[in-house]
C-alpha cells in the first residue's frame, strides 16, 4: 500500500517536472528571441518581456530559464527513477529533497525580485513557481513518510 | 558487491553542474574586456547611457560592451512599480527612447549604437 502511494507521488512529481520543463523551454526560447512571448504579455504587471528580458533574467551570466530547465530535468529523472524503483530507495528521495529545496529557494528569490524590484510578474514564471511549490509539498510528504517506515 | 544507488550519480552530476555554473559565473564576470579602456574613456568624458531594464535594445547595447559595461555611467529610467513611466532624471535629461546616449555638451543620440558610432560621438579611441 505504502509502495503504491510512493509510485503515485512519483508519477505526480514526474508530470509536474514535465510541466516545468515545458515552461522552461518556452522561457529559454523567449529569452533568445525565438518566440515573441506576446501570449504572456498581458499588461504591465503580468508581462514576460519585462521580466524575461530584464537584467535579472541572468544570474552569473547564465539565463535563469536555463538554470530552471536543468533543475527540472534533474527532478524529472529522479522522479522517473523513483517511479521505477522496486524497493524504497531513500537516496533518491534525499536527492529529490535536496534538489527541490535549492529550487524552492531559487524560486523564492525570483518571486522576490518580481514582487519587490521589478513589480511585474511573468505568467510563465508564476506557473513555474506554483509547480515548484507543489513539488516541494509532495517531496516533503514523501520524505516524511519514508522516514517513518 | 554493494549496488550503488542512482541517487549517488545524480548527486555527483548535480554537484558538477553547480560547480560548473559557479566557475562559469566567476570567469565570465571577472574576465577583462578589450573595450575596458574605451568604456572608461566614455565615463571620463561624461558620456552617459540612459536605459530601462526591460528594454531589449538596452540589453543588446550592454552586451556589445561585454564586461566593460561595468565602467559605463548608466542611468536607469524605469520607475519602480511603473516600468514604462520614465523617471524625472531621464525626462529632464531629454530622453525620448531607449537607449539614449548623452555627452557633457548635452548632445544626444538615441537608439542602439555601434561602438564606432559611440567612438565618433565621444571622441574616444576604440
Amino acid at each position: 500500500m505504502i509502495y503504491f502511494n510512493n509510485k503515485r507521488v512519483a508519477t505526480v512529481l514526474f508530470l509536474l517536472s514535465l510541466i516545468g520543463i515545458a515552461i522552461s523551454i518556452y522561457s529559454v526560447a523567449h529569452f533568445f528571441g525565438i518566440t515573441s512571448g506576446s501570449i504572456c504579455n498581458i499588461n504591465e504587471v503580468l508581462n514576460c518581456d519585462l521580466v524575461n528580458k530584464s537584467v535579472y533574467a541572468k544570474i552569473g551570466g547564465i539565463p535563469v530559464s536555463i538554470v530552471g530547465l536543468i533543475g527540472y530535468l534533474f527532478l524529472a529523472i529522479a522522479s522517473y527513477l523513483k517511479w521505477k524503483e522496486k524497493e524504497i530507495d531513500r537516496g533518491l528521495t534525499q536527492f529529490l529533497l535536496t534538489a527541490i529545496v535549492i529550487g524552492f529557494f531559487f524560486s523564492l528569490y525570483l518571486t522576490g525580485v518580481e514582487a519587490f524590484i521589478l513589480k511585474a510578474f511573468c505568467p510563465t514564471c508564476l506557473i513555474s513557481q506554483v509547480t515548484t511549490l507543489l513539488m516541494t509539498i509532495f517531496i516533503v510528504m514523501l520524505y516524511v513518510r519514508e522516514r517513518h517506515l | 558487491m554493494r549496488k550503488i544507488s542512482p541517487a549517488t550519480y545524480l548527486f555527483s552530476i548535480g554537484a558538477l553542474v553547480i560547480a560548473g555554473f559557479i566557475i562559469f559565473g566567476v570567469v565570465v564576470k571577472s574576465a577583462p574586456s578589450s573595450y575596458d579602456s574605451f568604456a572608461q574613456c566614455l565615463t571620463e568624458k561624461d558620456v552617459k547611457m540612459y536605459g530601462a531594464y526591460w528594454c531589449a535594445h538596452c540589453q543588446n547595447q550592454k552586451e556589445l560592451f561585454g564586461n566593460a559595461f561595468r565602467y559605463i555611467s548608466y542611468e536607469e529610467c524605469a520607475t519602480p512599480g511603473a516600468p514604462k513611466v520614465m523617471t524625472a532624471t531621464c525626462e529632464i535629461a531629454g530622453v525620448k527612447g531607449y537607449p539614449t546616449w548623452k555627452n557633457s555638451a548635452g548632445e544626444i543620440i538615441a537608439g542602439e549604437q555601434t561602438l564606432e558610432n559611440l567612438a565618433e560621438f565621444s571622441g574616444c579611441k576604440l
